[in-house]
């Protein structure tokens, strides 16, 4: 009873600030069909992102703003030539750098906190994580030529999207094309049905249980200093991945659910990332919508070289999604391992001939077996692994 | 003429496709796609574009590797590139 009773006294409730957000601009849309129309779903939508970012919504329309007004800028490059589609495609990857140096000397310089009063107290500066993958998508799909020039109003309602202000990420390709459904008759279709209930079922299931564990582990924190080493590692490598993975799995899963209300498909998230035989499998199946924008637009990139280096852009893609996580040595750690980790995968696969000499009928079995414990213990120790290399280090 | 010079392109395409895949003949045949065999993942996916490359001695746009997900984007994009590459 105590450990309830602690674990629901650790829990940070804030998290559940767009969830209920979010179920109240589904149940507007729901039960009020007359807000079924542009407009409607716009006016939800602005009043959505301010209940989610509150006194960081000026920050958050500020630098939503200079990428629209860069993006019309771009749109004047003409794009009928070779030539002109490279000029935009050039100007939109400076763009992009622009971007990512303005989330970095946010966190360097932690922007985020810095208060300007205007009558209210307002933050100047808004960037996280979510918003500057969206927005990367944006320049990326633009420049690229594969998505016309949104039109303001499509623009403003996809960043202000309820359902994907925290994540997950819903490319502007991906939402322009249901953007006619959203208005649509068959726009509620699916909801209701067994499958439909048993993934909210699920999803609810899976956050409060996050949660629990979140809470749980934070009471533990609390009293860190009592803790046997062996103690933290068996935290380590079970209420913090899983406490992290139900969270999120659950909060995405729940955001698809609710995103049908408004005639929205959102892509699948997590995947059942543990117990993947190996680091690339558990890639393609954790936070998809994220990893899908690193491996396509990072992964899938020369870096200006005449040849493809796979060892190189594996350790840049990691590298990056550490920092994206936060910009300090826990994350480049993160991800510099991750990163040594698929280097290692990906030379063990080129290689695969020469190891053909362990294939044997009764070592085959037990190294099936052995290959998902040991991903999951390496993508553990990813996590844990940091802040010892760290004092190591200093 | 032309028709023979885009069989050609459908058939090295697929052929590279069995090489980097490790596909019989039956298997490359209709729309293959990413995923379809498990050698076809994102680190396959570049192994595929270095041989492609190689191949037909071309350079694929940065934004386009994500986008030939299935034989018949390849061939469609080999195509373009190779028709550009034409005198004339």
């Amino acid at each position: 009873m105590d450990l309830l009773r602690n674990s629901i006294s650790g829990i940070d409730f804030l998290f559940l600030i767009p969830v209920l957000v979010c179920i109240a601009a589904s149940a507007l849309v729901g039960l009020l069909p007359k807000l079924r129309s542009r407009y409607g779903l716009l006016t939800i939508s602005l009043l959505a992102t301010v209940g989610v970012y509150r006194r960081a919504i000026l920050g958050y329309v500020l630098i939503n703003l200079v990428t629209y007004l860069f993006v019309l800028g771009l749109d004047r490059i003409p794009s009928s030539s070779q030539l002109q589609r490279q000029h935009r495609w050039r100007w939109s990857i400076a763009a992009m750098l622009v971007l990512v140096f303005v989330f970095l000397a946010g966190r360097y310089y932690q922007l985020e906190t810095r208060p300007v009063s205007l009558g209210v107290t307002l933050f100047y500066f808004s960037l996280n994580m979510w918003a500057l993958l969206r927005l990367i998508t944006l320049l990326w799909e633009f420049g690229s030529g594969r998505v016309a020039k949104p039109s303001p109003l499509a623009f403003v309602t996809w960043l202000a999207l309820p359902f994907t202000l925290i994540g997950p990420i819903l490319r502007y390709s991906q939402f322009a094309q249901q953007l006619p459904l959203m208005y649509g008759p068959q726009r509620t279709e699916g909801i209701d049905s067994k499958e439909w209930w048993r993934k909210l079922f699920w999803a609810t299931g899976q956050i409060s249980l996050g949660l629990l564990l979140s809470g749980f582990q934070i009471s533990l924190a609390g009293s860190a200093n009592s803790l046997s080493r062996w103690e933290k590692v068996a935290i380590s490598f079970s209420l913090t991945p899983w406490s992290f993975y139900l969270l999120w799995a659950g909060y995405f899963k729940f955001m698809e659910g609710l995103a049908m209300f408004w005639g929205l498909s959102l892509p699948p998230s997590f995947n059942r990332p543990f117990g993947r035989r190996n680091l690339s499998e558990f890639w393609a199946n954790w936070n998809m919508t994220a990893t899908s924008v690193f491996r396509d637009y990072f992964f899938y990139n020369r870096w200006g070289l005449a040849k493809v280096h796979l060892y190189l852009n594996t350790l840049i893609v990691f590298l990056m999604v550490g920092v994206w996580h936060g910009l300090n040595g826990y994350w480049v750690l993160w991800g510099l391992l991750h990163g040594i980790g698929f280097c290692a995968y990906l030379w063990y696969r080129t290689n695969k001939q020469r190891f053909a000499i362990w294939q044997h009928k009764i070592l085959d079995a037990p190294l099936r077996l052995a290959a998902p414990l040991a991903t999951y213990l390496y993508v553990c120790s990813c996590w844990f692994l940091p802040p010892t290399i760290l004092k190591l280090i200093r | 003429m032309a028709q023979d010079a885009y069989f050609d392109i459908d058939q090295r395409v697929r052929n590279t496709l069995a090489r980097v895949f490790h596909l019989s003949a039956a298997e490359i045949g209709g729309d293959l796609r990413m995923g379809h065999s498990p050698f076809w993942d994102s680190m396959g996916h570049m192994q595929l574009l270095i041989e492609l490359e190689k191949e037909f001695s071309l350079t694929f746009p940065t934004y386009e590797i994500a986008e030939l997900l299935s034989t018949e984007a390849i061939i469609k994009t080999v195509e373009k590139y190779v028709q550009d590459r034409l005198p004339g």
